[in-house]
């Protein structure tokens, strides 16, 4: 097995810290936002009785994507014999319980009384999708944790039996928060067996996508190298995972149309729904999909770090107004309460209300991404996460070395630290 | 070395916050002296007993209470000899409740102005309940 | 390479177990609700409320959406956006030419098959078996909003504001001392008046309805009133096809 040196990055230039403090600033207006909303009660939001589940859950849900492929890439190496990723697997499994505690703090700053935090954990609901999923999150994250420390003592047998482990509640985890949409029967547009599916598989593409923009920063700005085979074999898996997420979303939204109710909320979502149809069409399709897939089929542009960067950062964007689609117009579509008849009432009953965030979201989801990114740059200074240099090791020759090297690995202890530490950036 | 004393020292600092909080705040000469069970303000001297024994009242009374309001509530089933406001009849909160519970920093969250249900208009003797 | 393999069979095994018992865990909890008839009252008794909307024919002020108002604190807020309402009086515009229009009163159905209840993470929201009511208990209510998305009938109001803010004295409604003042942050809905149930009365909007649209009491008591008016088969419910049973039926829909 090939030997990687790891190592923190010094983390003493004025760089490092006028980034950390500028990211300290951005993160603190999460913190402000959920307690001035906390405080002052759900009006300061731009929720309505319509659209309860608004921009902080779009951030929830996206996170929880985001999480499940960075996770993937971990598990490559442990699960799908690719081992080469080994090399990546650290920080790859550093970013997926980065991205679930980010899906967790955002989704508890979003509820009405995140003092009553500890609730779901004595009064289960056996029936609630989510009140389990409160058992599946903190089982992820701990997991993920355990995993993480396996991988840093290179206890190479614990990281593989925990990866597999990671993974496999990682299905969970994801297919259970699609399920949280998908079972809700009473509006439309969110009932769908299909949810979960078109769920966890654009969460491992977006994940995918993010992952290979954040370690290609990460090695940049520490001056550290990466091999570019590593890019080419991501963005051949995420091309394949774009492929079937355009499938899956196109034909969920295709079933609708053969439901006389789901006409009406197709033509909403496709045709008359302003803001939305601008999502659907251009913001998944165009620049989730087709942007991507032709620039990862363009032979021209295939094999370019700076094209495959530029269809990764489209994707995201693409899967974020999927995540949108996901849980906005389902609410902002008014109820057929009374089918023949048009509803109006002073609680806006058959009115397709709008929804826009206001001043308090936005602060707790730039905040939330400020967070992160400092959690981030502050982790790769404390945690080896990030190799001195990742070589790409093909499997079968990584097989070859194994035999060889086996005991002396046995013996080494990893030299933390020792190795060249490069000059630090920011992420 | 040098690194794990200060991460030790910033680890009792955070342990120690609230005491730390409530001393720069001047909260602690206000600590609640200890009750005294026997002068027994505020109780109705007309009658003699309470629902259970006074030991297990001054141990366990919000155990009845708690099992009453999930009777109550999810169950409709209304005993009114552990009503909460038939308290009241014998006990007046002010001078009989609020220094235990001030002193064991409870706050009940039954009455309104604590989020609670039970309103402090009914809660005088006039509205005894019979049993 | 043939461990890989056999790691990726175990694994793909094991992932399709476990993603088949995410589903089926909370599924097979609705199943065996299913099965036992329903998962509301278990027969002992259910209330039930039939509006009969010939009568409810606007010669009125709406005195149903007051009463409730004044009766149980629901704030308003002079907002529409988060304006809470239990009962509200919905206007209803046939798309046929000529026809007339309509007024249907639209509260908590109290079903017995409730999805609010089914998604609730605490148990927060339950049908009380004894009667058949479906009620939040604010003190565990989490505000996550899963039950207002789920609600298929929009009946639940989530609370946005302090009730310090609520305009309800200075926009003409009276404050009863005797109900609680709603928390902050949570669920809350119609729940039939119970403390007036208890009593023996009938809720506030069956008491103040000047023409008597409301009839109340226990459907499972086959000689009242609202029993017989079901039993004569001229009574729907609103969107019967989700088939949650509500206990709210209209007369004339």
């Amino acid at each position: 097995m090939a030997k990687y040196y790891f190592a923190t990055i010094r983390g003493k230039s004025a760089g490092y810290y006028a980034a950390v403090t500028a990211l300290a600033v951005v993160a603190s207006f999460w913190l402000i936002g959920s307690i001035v909303r906390f405080l002052m009660g759900y009006y300061i939001t731009g929720m309505s009785h319509s659209v309860t589940w608004s921009a902080d859950k779009v951030i929830f849900v996206l996170f929880v994507g985001l999480s499940a492929g960075s996770l993937l890439i971990s598990g490559l190496a442990a699960i799908f014999g690719q081992t080469q990723f080994k090399v990546l697997s650290r920080v790859a499994a550093f970013n997926s319980i980065l991205f679930m505690v980010g899906a967790l703090l955002i989704l508890i700053s979003s509820w009405g009384r995140p003092d009553r935090i500890f609730l779901p954990f004595y009064n289960i609901n056996p029936r609630s999708l989510l009140s389990l999923n409160a058992f599946i999150y903190s089982t992820y994250i701990t997991v993920g944790i355990l995993y993480l420390w396996a991988l840093i003592k290179q206890n190479d047998k614990v990281a593989r039996a925990l990866g597999i482990t990671a993974v496999v509640t990682a299905i969970f985890v994801h297919s259970g928060t699609g399920f949280i949409f998908g079972i809700i029967n009473a509006r439309e547009l969110f009932f769908s067996p299909i949810t979960p599916l078109a769920f966890v598989v654009a969460a491992l593409s977006s994940g995918t996508a993010l992952a290979m923009l954040v370690l290609y920063f990460s090695f940049k700005f520490t001056n550290r190298q990466i091999d570019r085979r590593f890019f080419e074999f991501l963005s051949r898996v995420m091309l394949g995972l774009i492929f079937v997420v355009a499938f899956l979303v196109t034909i969920e939204h295709l079933t609708h149309l053969y439901v006389p109710e789901g006409q009406h909320a197709e033509s909403f979502v496709m045709r008359n729904g302003g803001f939305y149809t601008f999502v659907f069409w251009v913001q998944f399709y165009l620049v989730g999909a087709i942007i991507p897939i032709v620039i990862l089929l363009n032979k021209g542009t295939r094999n370019r770090i700076g094209w495959i960067l530029v269809a990764s950062a489209c994707h995201v964007v693409g899967v974020l107004g999927e995540r949108i689609l996901f849980i906005l117009p389902g609410q902002v579509l008014a109820i057929p309460l009374m089918p023949g008849y048009e509803l109006t009432s002073p609680f806006l009953d058959g009115v397709n209300v709008s929804y826009y965030p206001r001043l308090v979201e936005w602060a707790q989801i730039i905040g939330i991404f400020g967070l992160l990114a400092l959690i981030y740059m502050l982790a790769i200074r404390i945690l080896p996460l990030l190799p001195v240099q990742a070589d790409y090791i093909a499997p079968a020759a990584a097989h070859a070395e194994e035999e060889a090297t086996e005991e002396e690995e046995e013996a080494a202890e990893e030299p933390e630290g020792a190795g060249p530490a490069p000059a630090e950036e920011e992420e | 070395m040098t690194r794990a004393y200060v991460a030790l020292i910033i680890f009792a600092l955070v342990l120690a916050s609230p005491f730390i909080v409530s001393a720069a705040s001047g909260d602690i000469g206000d600590t609640p002296l200890k009750p005294d069970f026997e002068t027994n303000g505020g109780i109705d001297p007309d009658v003699d007993e309470c629902v259970r024994d006074v030991d297990f009242m001054r141990s366990d009374h919000m155990v009845l209470l708690k099992e009453e309001r999930v009777k109550v509530v999810r169950h409709a089933d209304r005993n009114e000899k552990y009503e909460i406001e038939r308290c009241f009849s014998c006990h007046e909160y002010e001078k009989f409740c609020k220094e235990c519970h001030d002193y064991n920093g409870v706050k009940p969250t039954c009455f309104n102005e604590t989020g609670g249900c039970h309103t402090n208009e009914k809660l005088d003797k006039s509205e005894r309940p019979e049993l | 390479m043939g461990k890989n393999e056999m790691d990726r069979r175990t694994f793909l095994k094991m992932g399709g177990l476990l993603a088949t018992g995410a589903v089926v865990a909370p599924g097979s909890q609705l199943l065996i609700a299913r099965a036992a008839g329903s998962s509301g009252a278990e027969g002992d008794k259910q209330y039930a409320m039939v509006i009969d909307l010939d009568r409810c024919n606007g010669d009125c002020d709406n005195e149903c959406e007051a009463a409730c108002r004044e009766e149980n604190n629901v704030p308003i807020y002079g907002d529409e956006r988060y304006d809470a309402y239990w009962l509200r009086m919905a206007e209803a515009k046939q798309h046929l030419p000529g026809a007339p229009d309509r007024r249907i009163p639209l509260l908590c159905m109290h079903c017995e098959d409730p999805p609010c209840v089914h998604v609730c993470v605490t148990k927060a929201s339950f049908v009380r078996k004894e009667d058949g009511i479906v009620l939040i208990d604010e003190h565990l209510c989490i505000g996550c909003r899963y039950c207002v998305i789920a609600c298929p009938y929009r009946a639940r109001s989530m609370i946005f504001r302090k009730w310090e803010d609520a305009k309800n004295e200075q926009m003409g409604f009276s404050v009863n001392p005797d109900q609680p003042e709603l928390m902050i942050g949570v669920a809350s809905k119609c729940h039939f008046c119970t403390h007036l149930i208890e009593k023996g009365e009938d809720p506030a909007c069956v008491q103040k309805c000047p023409n008597d649209a409301f009839v109340f009491g226990l459907a499972s008591d086959p000689d009242s009133e609202v029993a017989q008016m079901i039993a004569t088969g001229r009574t729907e419910v609103l969107r019967p096809v989700l088939e949650v049973e509500p206990n709210v039926h209209y007369m004339g829909l």
